[in-house]
């Protein structure tokens, strides 16, 4: 199919497009140079509105075991929220926080994202992972293997035995077709093990290992540069959850700064900050720790954000840190689950609501939105909702306008806990980020932190997946209007994935599916027989499976997209 | 009056494998286990027929004395002769009473009804299991596969070593008795055609017209059910959920009448759990709740639980077993405390552990035939292990409370965690049961018994499972994949099956199969071809191609997509 | 429940054939069927299994609905055992069943009446907001109650259910408020997850009564195999105790609890003292 997306205002940072009115043409699902197209392209009249790459999501609970539990302990989440079958055209599907694969993929598409990253996947159990991603419709997406707590990193960080330690990582990431190197509350799986229910700081020692969490995040950190994957490591703080907490987030965040040397990429993310960005010593005397790390981060370029923003409402918290989520089940009464993965990680469970007159979920959702308006940086920040822990994906324009819009912030001010209020900076803050910026923090800069070189940008050559809404930029005043803005971003005009329509006026067109990235690092023979031979003397006592049936071949997945990265590593 | 249990055995589980319909199997389901004592008091002898009843119906077994049933209790292994006498209702959870069932017996010189005697007071249909042999000898290549991925119960060990001579798997090492019987056994009582039924009668008939008939039969249903789905992958899985949607039926799989308890109970409170080999390599204290696994989960205690050598607890003299049931079972024999329940009074058990576990007065002496100073040893047990785990069995899912006492279970594991580690899991029965329950909740939004009526997931077991769909003659018409509910649910459900148009897709006959009106033969996933399918923990393992199929036999993902493709056609109006 | 003078208008539904599988739409109410002609009603929506159809396909009508849901009396005659949610939201006026009604009727009901001649299914007055609900044979389980998944206390929160034959598990569970009467047996579990209200039973109940209470009150007059762990004895009640429209007698044994869902042990489990000897253990405790 061949389209020529007529005179839209196109917002394409990384080609430096701020607006200007141009014609995407596109072809064989790539963008091309209109002058490519013959005489059967199809028309799309995007006067009056704005031309977007689809949007890049880096971290959103969408896959996967734990995924799953969450929905089969919440049948009352599925209730009231469905979407009926339309036969031919969509598949149905159910779920509010905790929707099936059908309705993430659709509801994505809807409002013009299309490629969406799995951030936290047992590697025993990544083969569950691929399956669910599998059966996501219309988007591109790939997973992160948590190695905080994997037995075989643990020891090789232990005996500071780095090149072995990046070898194992280089082989688990080609063996279960993982993305990134995703650390959670590092070593909190060993003390969760061992009963103790409060995780770990950052210079605790992990219980029988003699290592802190400071020493595998710096590990795993050498490793990933090692490896040279594509996206840096990926770090759920210590302490998270706990008042206080933002000092361990400033500590991560310096960890690592000696290790970055000249680069101008960051090279440690440290996800959903709001949940590791509270000051005060109690739940009583909660504050925002957003003003210190927002501080760092203007001053450090070696470390990126997402904000794990609070939405208010129903939401279905869901980690890899246990042993929050069994505090967190004692603050919040009600259903717990909870799932220890053999030699690797754990994960929790906990329905929750976030309540606009509560105090400590006030100060909350001021954190994510102070951080955001604080970094000066639109490439190093992300607004996700950590979904579905602050709130669900859905939400996303909501989010933004607040970002947007400095009056969508005071509408929320007045119904919100007016001493939550005070505890942050949040209300004397005025910035307001434009379409622009929203566009790099949505699609450009998820693309570049992710490595993806044919996505978020319409440069030619780029995979031809685009967002158009209904949104005149010369018309609309965001500041004022951001209720136009949130309708138009919840249902795309169009949405184009690999160059075919998926999404018109914000309905399904149609079900198809894209593809799963993940990284094929080079590791060099010798070294990596060393390392097979590590892994299989120990993967008898250490797991219940045969080795052999650990590895997911590529005929596996429905369509992968192996990408080769060249290491460090020799043999 | 006696009271009546069913459930599995080590015989029932091995002979149903070599064959349903051999003289074997019913040598070793069509029993009655009854004490001593008791066989005095009602005047029977051991070995001769007695005639057990219920409110639900009647049927003739052999009397089997047994010390390990106690008097009062009589045990019946589940299977289609249990079926005549269990208690249909499911009490809204969609499992029927299948344990503590009031009954009486009696002695009878009336003969044991065959399998097809049985099926006969069913229904009139023409039930006929047209056992065969290949047209052409079986031949192929010789060779040794290892890591070979068991396909029988949920321990789905990856561990086993199958020799394949000319094509035909001749040893298998490292199995338990019942995966051998599956592995050895599998190529008998096939069909090798598929099968419609034309005046009354299978007979064997081209894949296309079957697959045009069964297309026919849910295109033109009103609210058709699709269900089964344990002995087979996942990828044949999403077909079913598909077909569901499409034909706006219900879907459901063999959880309905096993753990489906286990998740009515996650659905209230949550689970805590840990995969095997956490299990393995830590726990120094575990407690099997309600279940038998050295029955029915022969290699469990072995490579997972009691036995095992793990990381940190090296075998059985490092943990403490623990086993909980109404009667002295096997696994009973290896634990070191044995807690006799009184039938139906797991969930008061468990509570009373639960009020001990935080310090709470229990006021009577006694609870659920358990002395209270024993309830507080066993809690001061469970406090003090460093990792304890209980596993679950249908002694919790099928008695009186039901997915409440999975629940309450739950809740003891979740008061435990205050104190120390615990964990707790459950022993699902069948193959891939915990992978078609994941795969129907991920695409669906709901574990099971999801109903697409108004063509978007619904779920409520007790109207939505199968059992109870059928028991009330709500479904007008089944397909039925992987599965032999006709030798599984009770009576009142079977007899409604054989009333409706039925399309069943399965590797061999059953009697499922003989009563079905379109009957397709597939392959064995894990024999003759691949697939996905995930162990009792929820750990994902790829089964492995042993064998070439049959010619001419497909898999169920391949017969189950061009079904498909004739379903939407029909409905789609293509 | 207060007689109000009411003038009613009857319609008429008969089944034009044998229901073979499930029928359900939620527009059998007085409130749906209000100010409509009959050729308005035989268009609404009604789902026999999966196909989507009108109610004229499947009903014949006689009479017409009133003005307003108050006026209206809807009479259901012949076999609608799989007809389900009817009475679904309905804020006022009358339905009657003068056979067995399937799943799901009064479901969500506010306000009005249902009588039943027959057997209802499952669910029965589920979240009932308020109503008056009278079965003459048998419930099905979970009459009153709330959905899986859902907290204590998202079960019927006021009105009124009697039902005069037996019901199944979990009568009234999760409700908040309200009452339920059931002259026969129950299955396990009445009250199970209850915040409030009250349920009483004239027959047996097959055991684990007020399971995890919070408030409320279960009175059961016949026998229990036991009661809970989790409950104390409180004292021997002699004089009756109101359960919906009736004085259920003494002397009752009074059990508090549930402890174990919250330690003020706001719930009451009342059984009769004559039907259940094995709990005369009980009274060496209030001394």
């Amino acid at each position: 199919m061949e389209y020529l997306i007529k005179n839209g205002y196109v917002y394409d940072p990384l080609n430096n497009v701020k607006g200007e009115k141009m014609d995407i043409a596109i072809k064989n699902g790539k963008i091309v140079s209109p002058s490519e197209l013959s005489g059967d392209a199809k028309t799309i009249d995007a006067s009056g509105m704005v031309v977007m790459p689809g949007g890049v999501d880096i971290h959103s609970h969408i896959a996967g075991p734990k995924v799953s539990a969450g929905r089969i302990m919440r049948p009352e989440d599925h209730y009231k929220v469905y979407m009926r079958a339309i036969p031919g055209v969509r598949r149905s599907g159910s779920g509010k926080t905790t929707p099936s694969t059908y309705v993430i993929g659709y509801k994505y598409a809807r409002m013009g994202w299309t490629t969406v990253f799995e951030p936290a996947t047992p590697p025993l159990e990544t083969r569950h992972t691929h399956e669910e991603l599998d059966d996501i419709p219309i988007l591109d997406k790939g997973c992160f293997p948590l190695l905080d707590s994997n037995w075989f990193v643990l020891e090789y960080l232990q005996n500071k035995d780095y090149d072995r330690c990046a070898a194992f990582i280089g082989w688990l990431m080609d063996a279960i077709k993982g993305y990134a190197i995703k650390i959670v509350d590092p070593g909190v799986a060993e003390a969760w093990s061992l009963g103790m229910g409060v995780g770990l700081s950052l210079d605790d020692q992990i219980p029988n290992y003699n290592l802190t969490p400071r020493e595998i995040v710096r590990g795993l950190c050498k490793a990933n540069q090692m490896l040279k994957l594509p996206h840096p490591i990926h770090v759920h703080c210590n302490r998270l959850g706990f008042p206080g907490n933002y000092v361990s987030t400033l500590d991560t965040m310096d960890a690592v700064s000696d290790l970055a040397l000249n680069q101008d990429t960051p090279i440690i993310h440290i996800t959903h900050v709001q949940f590791t960005g509270y000051a005060g010593d109690s739940w009583a005397t909660l504050a925002s720790g957003g003003e210190e790390i927002a501080k760092y981060v203007n001053n450090h370029k070696h470390v990126s954000l997402d904000l794990g923003q609070i939405v208010f409402g129903d939401v279905t918290t869901m980690t890899a840190d246990a042993p929050f989520e069994f505090v967190l089940h004692h603050l919040a009464p009600g259903k717990w689950s909870s799932t220890d993965v053999e030699a690797e990680t754990s994960s929790g469970i906990v329905p929750y609501r976030y309540k606009k007159k509560n105090f400590v979920n006030t100060v909350q959702w001021c954190i994510g939105l102070e951080v955001a308006l604080l970094v000066k940086d639109p490439w190093r920040i992300f607004p996700t909702t950590d979904h579905p822990n602050a709130g669900p994906f859905t939400s996303y324009p909501t989010v933004l306008a607040w970002l947007m819009s400095r009056k969508a912030r005071e509408k929320v001010f007045e119904q919100v806990n007016r001493r939550g209020l005070r505890k942050s900076a949040l209300q004397a803050i005025d910035r307001e980020y434009d379409l622009y910026e929203i566009t790099i923090i949505t699609r450009a800069a998820g693309a570049k932190i992710l490595g993806l070189k044919d996505k978020g940008h319409l440069g030619v050559g780029a995979d031809a997946d685009v967002a158009i809404y209904n949104l005149n930029p010369e018309k609309i005043d965001f500041s004022k209007d951001w209720e136009t803005f949130v309708k138009a971003f919840k249902r795309a005009a169009y949405t184009f994935k690999n160059g075919e329509m998926v999404v018109k006026d914000g309905e399904i067109l149609r079900h198809m599916y894209g593809e799963t990235y993940y990284v094929k690092p080079r590791v060099p023979e010798s070294l990596l027989k060393t390392v097979v031979e590590d892994v299989k003397t120990r993967f008898r006592e250490w797991y219940s499976i045969n080795f052999e049936n650990y590895v997911i071949g590529d005929d596996e997945l429905r369509a992968v997209k192996p990408i080769q990265v060249e290491t460090t590593l020799k043999g | 009056m006696f009271t009546l249990i069913t459930g599995r055995t080590l015989e029932q589980g091995r002979t149903m494998e070599i064959g349903k319909f051999t003289k074997d199997y019913m040598d070793r389901v069509a029993i009655c286990e009854i004490n001593p004592e008791d066989l005095k008091k009602i005047g029977v002898e051991s070995g001769s027929n007695v005639k057990v009843k219920t409110a639900y119906g009647e049927v003739v077994v052999k009397a089997v004395s047994s010390n390990t049933t106690s008097p009062g209790v009589v045990f019946i292994p589940m299977g289609p002769w249990a079926n005549m006498v269990v208690n249909p209702d499911t009490q809204g959870t969609g499992m029927p009473n299948l344990k503590g069932v009031p009954c009486q017996i009696e002695a009878t010189g009336e003969a044991i009804p065959g399998i097809y005697d049985l099926l006969k007071k069913i229904s009139d249909k023409t039930f006929e299991a047209k056992i065969s042999k290949p047209e052409v000898a079986v031949s192929g290549r010789s060779e040794t596969y290892s890591n070979v991925v068991c396909c029988f119960c949920g321990c789905v060990c990856d561990d086993l070593e199958v020799s394949v001579e000319n094509g035909k798997i001749k040893s298998v090492k490292n199995g338990c008795a019942i995966s051998m019987a599956k592995l050895l056994n599998y190529d008998r009582e096939r069909a090798y055609k598929p099968m419609v039924r034309k005046n009354g009668k299978l007979v064997e008939t081209s894949l296309e017209e079957a697959l045009n008939e069964a297309a026919k039969i849910l295109a033109e249903a009103k609210y058709p059910l699709i269900y089964g789905w344990s002995s087979t992958s996942n990828e044949a899985m999403r077909h079913g959920v598909y077909l569901a949607e499409l034909t706006g039926g219900v879907v459901d799989n063999t959880s309905v009448s096993c753990h489906g308890p286990t998740i009515l109970g996650t659905q209230q409170a949550g689970v805590v759990k840990a995969t095997l080999g956490q299990i393995r390599n830590r726990a120094d204290l575990i407690v099997y709740w309600g279940c038998n696994p050295v029955y029915a989960h022969p290699r469990h205690t072995v490579r997972y639980s009691a036995m095992a050598k793990g990381r940190f607890v090296k075998g059985r003299k490092e943990r403490k077993i623990v086993v909980v049931d109404v009667r002295p079972t096997p696994t009973s024999k290896i634990a070191d405390m044995f807690i006799q329940v009184k039938q139906g009074m797991d969930y008061e058990l468990i509570t009373a552990l639960r009020m001990a576990v935080k310090d709470h007065t229990i006021e009577a002496p006694t609870v659920a035939g358990v002395p209270r100073e024993k309830i507080l040893e066993l809690a001061d047990m469970f406090r003090s292990a460093r990792f304890g785990v209980i596993f679950l069995g249908m002694g919790l899912t099928m008695t009186s409370g039901k997915g409440r006492n999975l629940e309450e279970a739950i809740k003891l594991v979740q008061d435990l965690n205050e104190w120390t580690k615990f964990v707790l899991l459950a022993m699902r029965g069948h193959y891939n049961v915990t992978g078609t329950n994941e795969v129907i909740v991920w695409l669906t939004g709901y574990p099971y018994a999801v109903d697409f009526m108004l063509g978007y997931p619904r779920h409520n077991p007790g109207i939505t499972t199968a059992t109870d769909v059928l028991i009330r003659g709500d479904v007008d018409a089944a397909l039925i994949v992987a599965s032999d509910p006709a030798s599984h649910f009770p009576r009142k459900a079977v007899e409604h099956l054989a009333k409706i148009p039925t399309i069943v897709i399965d590797p061999r006959w059953s009697p499922t199969a003989s009563l079905a009106d379109v009957f397709i033969p597939t392959r064995y996933v894990g024999i003759e071809c691949e697939g996905v399918v995930y162990r009792m923990d929820g750990v994902p393992l790829r089964a492995k191609k042993l064998v070439d199929p049959p010619p001419e036999i497909l898999s169920d993902e391949e017969v189950l997509g061009k079904l498909v493709e004739k379903v939407e056609a029909l409905k789609l109006g293509r | 429940m207060a007689e109000e003078k009411v003038e009613f208008k009857e319609i008429v539904l008969k089944p034009k054939y044998k229901f073979k599988v499930p029928v359900e739409s939620r527009h059998i109410s007085p409130d749906s069927f209000a100010g409509k002609t009959l050729e308005e009603i035989g268009k609404l929506v009604v789902y026999e299994g999966s196909r989507k159809k009108v109610l004229g396909e499947l009903f014949s009508f006689e009479g017409e609905p009133g003005k307003t849901a108050a006026e209206t009396h809807i009479i259901i005659e012949g076999d609608v055992e799989k007809l389900r949610r009817v009475g679904e939201s309905m804020t006022g006026g009358k339905i009657t069943v003068k056979g067995s009604i399937g799943h799901y009727t009064g479901f969500k009901m506010k306000g009005g009446t249902i009588i039943i001649h027959g057997n209802a299914g499952l669910w029965l007055g589920g979240k009932m907001v308020n109503g008056f609900i009278e079965v003459f044979g048998d419930a099905g389980d979970c009459v009153g109650g709330s959905l899986r998944g859902e907290k204590p206390g998202k079960g019927m929160k006021k009105g009124t259910i009697l039902i005069h034959g037996n019901a199944g598990a979990e009568v009234g569970r999760g409700m908040k408020g309200g009452a339920i009467l059931i002259d026969g047996n129950v299955g396990p579990l009445p009250g199970v997850d209850m915040a409030g209200g009250s349920i009483g039973v004239k027959g047996d109940c097959e055991g684990k009564p007020g399971a995890r209470m919070t408030g409320g009150r279960v009175v059961i007059l016949g026998k229990i195999p036991d009661i809970l762990p989790s409950f104390y004895i409180d004292e021997i009640r002699e004089p009756p105790i109101k359960v919906g429209p009736e004085r259920l007698p003494g002397p009752l044994y009074v059990f508090i609890g549930d402890v174990l869902a919250d330690m003020r042990c706001m719930g009451r489990v009342m059984v009769s003292v004559q039907s259940n000897p094995q709990l005369k253990m009980y009274e060496e405790l209030l001394t």
